[in-house]
């Protein structure tokens, strides 16, 4: 007799198989061996149809959770190729979490892997996957309160930043926070998200991809009282959050952004100091915890 | 009979699931609620509107934490990060008891996302009941598990589903969520007699009861919480009632989700047969008398 552990990985494999093109269970040679051995069938259903129903809810959970994730992504490359990427995704990286929240992490990966087969839009589509994984990320991440000019001490220049959890910085070279905003409306992103378009809102979809031109968009995606918004910043700016990003004491990140030939003419020095105290207000920069550090006594 | 050490001896009476869609309905009109039951990882965050939300209920009403991702039934050991975010939960929410479900669903770390089902035989039962003291411990609250509904059998079964629960909650020496439903969905799948099933449980562990709708196919029954209770789960119910006596009884309703009223309304319909059985024991009673 197989072991629990045995049956379980027995299980999950014949679950986790890729059902075929009409969502029916297919299993390999070994899988149907193990289903009559181990399934036990009854006078309406065979052993196999019996686990068929586990491995039909197991796959349409999953796409159903990434229909939802993903509706940008699906307007771009079409119900087709999206369908055939996210079941390879499911295949090829099975969920390692408790939560189906998680699932879609290493999806943006995933298309630069396979950015052969999507060729030049690899990108697009990339930006595309990150940008709305980001909102899932910062929908339920800690938000931060404002930071204050006392919490600043006397010597704020010296002090290191870091960028508060419910924002999240990105550079595209496609205004897809603008398509984002046009899928929003109309009801079309509550039908990218669940079912099938209808013929109108797909037409209506074609048309607003259609128009997208290149354009490079520097991004915070972030959360305010409990809503997802998108900022899009000036170059100088985001360079300047990245560089508190990235560890730099704020006197230093400010003189790396200054010192710049292009933004020499555009008088920035003088609205460091607002785009600062904007930041702290939304609570989008903490002052960075200092880490114990603990010495060997000699 | 309803305050037992597995519910941490409350009385609550009829409780609703906590769901998005009510959301604004509840924190506006605040509703006379006994108690709302939240699925735990939905919770399991930093932060956000979710949680926010469940502070303001948590300021109103009795909250009690149901879990989805447990697997008190998988080989796998527990994963400790998760145990550690739930108890946090845990202590926000003052839970007076926690279930999950008698199943498994993940196999070296990768998950089904699924109540899968366990074959019936003791290295499951005891391997079910080791997790299930394990959790207990660490969040040293009572845990009461939950019959799922199943659509497959295993030939390697050696006992019934009602003698395998039992096996469990006796060894973990825990308590039972006793969903009516599934009992009635799992009853018409693999063809047995769900009153067996009732009266074959240990009553005095039982800590909360489910009650829920479900999808008829033609040869099989889904368990999909998107439909009214039907009569003949309401026949089981009263039959549980009669057995256990008035116990926290909770409507699950998590797909196509009517309006607040009309899930509460539902719920509700629980109270009669707590009526009727009351009845009863106040006649025996004066007979006694």
């Amino acid at each position: 007799m197989n072991s629990l552990a045995q049956i379980q990985k027995d299980f999950l494999n014949c679950v986790k198989s890729p059902l075929n093109s009409k969502d029916r269970i297919q299993l390999n040679p070994k899988g149907v061996q193990w289903v009559k051995s181990e399934m036990k069938p009854n006078d309406r259903l065979s052993g196999e149809a019996r686990i068929e129903i586990y491995a039909r809810q197991y796959w349409f959970r999953i796409l159903e959770s990434l229909y939802d994730d993903f509706p940008g992504l699906r307007a771009l490359m079409g119900d087709l190729a999206f369908e055939r990427l996210i079941r390879e995704y499911i295949e090829k990286y099975p969920s390692r979490s408790y939560t189906l929240r998680d699932f879609g992490n290493r999806l943006p990966a995933y298309i630069l892997k396979e950015k052969k087969r999507y060729k030049t839009n690899s990108i697009l589509y990339f930006q595309m996957a990150t940008m709305e994984l980001a909102q899932l990320h910062v929908f339920d991440e800690k938000e931060e309160k404002p930071l204050s000019s006392k919490s600043l001490g006397s010597r704020p220049l010296n002090r290191r930043f870091q960028i508060a959890p419910h924002v999240r910085l990105m550079i595209l070279d496609y205004p897809l926070d603008e398509l984002q905003l046009k899928l929003n409306q109309g009801g079309v992103r509550e039908q990218l998200s669940n079912g099938v378009l209808d013929r109108r809102l797909r037409t209506k979809c074609r048309l607003i991809v259609g128009k997208l031109q290149k354009e490079k968009v520097f991004l915070a995606v972030h959360r305010h009282q409990y809503r997802v918004y998108f900022k899009r910043m000036e170059p100088w700016a985001f360079e300047l959050l990245q560089s508190l990003e990235s560890g730099k004491p704020l006197g230093k990140a400010i003189e790396i952004v200054l010192s710049q030939k292009k933004y020499l003419k555009q008088g920035i020095s003088d609205r460091v100091g607002d785009q600062f105290r904007e930041w702290s207000a939304l609570g989008w920069i903490q002052i960075l915890k200092s880490k114990t550090t603990f010495f060997k006594s000699q | 009979m309803p305050a037992n050490r597995f519910n941490n001896f409350t009385e609550y009476e009829i409780g609703i699931g906590l769901r998005v869609p009510h959301y604004d309905h509840i924190l506006s009109e605040r509703p006379t609620v006994d108690w709302f039951e939240i699925i735990s990882e939905n919770y399991m965050q930093e932060g956000g509107r979710p949680l926010s939300v469940l502070d303001r209920i948590l300021e109103q009403y009795q909250v009690v934490q149901h879990g989805v991702s447990l697997y008190f039934g998988s080989k796998d050991p527990l994963n400790r990060t998760h145990l550690k975010k739930l108890k946090k939960l845990c202590q926000r929410t003052k839970t007076p008891w926690l279930s999950d479900h008698l199943c498994w669903g993940s196999v070296d770390g990768t998950y089904s996302h699924d109540l899968l089902p366990l074959p019936y035989t003791l290295e499951a039962a005891k391997n079910a009941a080791k997790k299930i003291r394990e959790v207990r411990d660490f969040l040293e609250i009572p845990i009461a598990v939950e019959n799922v509904s199943s659509y497959a059998e295993f030939h390697s079964s050696e006992m019934n589903e009602w003698e395998f629960l039992t096996e469990v909650v006796e060894r973990a020496d825990c308590g039972i969520l006793l969903d009516v439903n599934n009992i009635y969905v799992s009853s018409q799948n693999h063809t047995f007699d769900p009153r067996d099933y009732i009266l074959g449980v240990p009553h005095h562990r039982v800590a909360q009861m489910h009650i829920a709708g479900h999808s008829k196919y033609e040869r099989f029954i889904i368990d999909t919480h998107d439909h009214p209770v039907i009569d003949p789960v309401w026949a089981l119910y009263d039959l549980a009632i009669q057995k256990v006596g008035p116990t926290a009884t909770l409507l699950e309703w998590d797909a196509r989700i009517p309006s607040f009223q009309e899930v509460h309304d539902e719920a509700k319909k629980a109270t009669r047969y707590w009526k009727s059985r009351k009845k009863i024991a106040q006649k025996k009673q004066k007979r006694g008398s």
